[in-house]
């Protein structure tokens, strides 16, 4: 993925995610205690992929 | 660079909130929110990714890169969206507190075991209240209660945990020949629980300051219940009395005593009563009822009553109403728009509406008496071609198939076969009234 795209890209997935472990909190009891982490790690491999370069 | 179409869109369906909630009676937009939006979340990402999508495909210049400051936005949603769930949760008629453990995002979840044993020897009625999360009380042969699981405490470590759930123990209390148990302390800080109690199935119980699911099965005597969560009852031999404030799901079955419902539910299932039924409220869902006595359902938007057996069901979700295999008949008064199927009616039967349809299929031997009226909508009858009866149709239209009739559309219409035992009433107002034979 080029740094432009990711750039683009990275904000709403992350807004996405978020969501999406907010959700399985209420309607699957995955506590949000126990998942938030994966934001880290998806906002890390966004990083990896350019997000935040020029 | 293009303008986003998030914002627009926001202002859209914030508009069609404030809408639905000024037009229907039952929508909140409070309890919407709080159990929903990280679907906002959700669908900020997708708009945004589908409209850099849309413009890559274009070769247009897309909305620009989301930067911190919807970061900050997102996190301040996070922050009020986890405030409204947690209050949402809490908050009951009981006045239910909310305690900042509730939403601690970084808290861990630590069950807690907790147990005790009480002589019940002269214990006449046990009474438990406020309980949370998941709670079976089941009846056994036993002269003595047990309880024993654990509770969910979330806090930043299990020594913590275990001393927060230490400070508030649960507390046993003789009053007359009643025992009290007590499973929260008077903190805001609530436990949910996932606890089991056995005791004599003698006993009468009283719940109350209930919510979560609450399971009761195998008592012989008298079962009352104040709660907002969701309820079970099976083989309960004695009268049951539930009382629900924001009730989610009562489900009983195998009720030897009368069952009475009063409050909000969401949804109702009840089969194999022997008893009574009433249901009162304020009602909105589904309720399912099957092979019970005398049943009563009382809310703003009808009246019904079921006397004698119901062999059959009555089935009750959003405006559609089916009547199935009531023996003793049916009187019903229903406001408002509705779609009402009736058929395998062994008693007299009176279906009153203001608009929607009424369809009736009687078999070869109608009820003694059967009345449907509706101020405007339309009326469709399934009768016997032969048989024992006198109809009355009335309508701004009547067309029929009988075979002496068919093809003479009218806006009375009257008929006798047989005796004319049997009478029959279709007037459909402004409406329309529609007879076909039965093949």
């Amino acid at each position: 993925m080029s740094s432009t795209a990711a750039n683009v890209a990275a904000v709403p997935t992350l807004l996405i995610a978020l969501g999406t472990l907010f959700l399985l909190d209420y309607r699957l009891g995955a506590h949000f205690s126990k998942t938030w982490p994966a934001v880290l790690i998806l906002a890390g491999l966004l990083r990896l992929m350019g997000w935040g370069r020029r | 660079m293009r303008r986003s179409i998030t914002t627009p869109l926001l202002i859209i369906l914030l508009g069609c909130l404030l809408l639905a909630r000024n037009l229907l009676d039952d929508f909140s937009v409070w309890e919407l929110f709080a159990q929903e939006w990280p679907w906002l979340l959700v669908a900020a990402g997708v708009l945004r990714l589908a409209e850099h999508a849309l413009a890559a495909a274009r070769d247009e210049p897309g909305p620009g890169p989301l930067g911190g400051g919807a970061l900050v936005l997102a996190f301040l949603l996070c922050c009020v969206g986890s405030l409204a769930h947690a209050v949402d949760r809490a908050v009951s008629a009981e006045g239910f507190g909310v305690h900042w453990a509730d939403f601690g995002w970084f808290d861990r979840t630590h069950d807690i075991p907790v147990e005790g044993t009480w002589p019940a020897a002269d214990v006449k009625t046990l009474r438990i209240e406020g309980f949370h999360g998941d709670l079976e009380i089941v009846g056994d042969g036993e002269d003595s209660i047990r309880l024993s699981g654990s509770r969910r405490v979330n806090d930043s470590t299990l020594e913590r945990a275990r001393a927060a759930s230490e400070a508030q123990p649960i507390r046993a209390r003789r009053e007359g020949d009643a025992l009290e148990l007590r499973l929260q302390g008077h903190s805001a800080r609530r436990f949910a629980g996932d606890l089991t109690v056995h005791a004599p199935r003698a006993l009468a119980l009283a719940l109350s300051e209930g919510r979560g699911e609450l399971r009761v099965r195998d008592f012989d005597a008298p079962v009352s219940i104040k709660t907002d969560g969701e309820v079970e009852l099976e083989r309960v031999a004695g009268a049951v009395e539930l009382e629900l404030e924001h009730g989610r799901r009562v489900v009983a079955e195998g009720l030897g005593g009368a069952l009475t419902v009063r409050g909000s539910t969401r949804e109702i299932k009840v089969r194999d009563a022997a008893g009574p039924v009433s249901i009162g409220g304020k009602l909105f869902g589904e309720i399912e009822i099957a092979e019970v006595a005398d049943l009563q359902i009382r809310d703003r938007r009808l009246t019904l009553k079921a006397p004698g057996r119901v062999s059959g069901q009555v089935v009750l979700d959003g405006n559609d109403l089916s009547l199935e295999g009531l023996d003793g008949g049916v009187e019903l008064e229903a406001n408002g728009r509705w779609e009402i199927a009736a058929k395998g009616l062994g008693g007299p039967a009176k279906l009153q509406g203001q608009r929607g349809s009424i369809e009736v299929l009687l078999d070869a031997t109608p009820p003694a008496s059967l009345t449907a009226r509706l101020d405007e909508g339309e009326i469709h009858a399934e009768l016997p071609a032969g048989g024992d009866y006198q109809l009355e149709a009335r309508g701004a239209h009547v067309d029929s198939d009988l075979p002496d009739l068919a093809g003479e559309p009218d806006r009375d219409l009257r008929l006798v076969r047989g005796g004319g035992s049997a009478k029959i009433v279709l007037d459909a107002g402004r409406g329309r009234v529609r007879i076909n034979a039965l093949p």
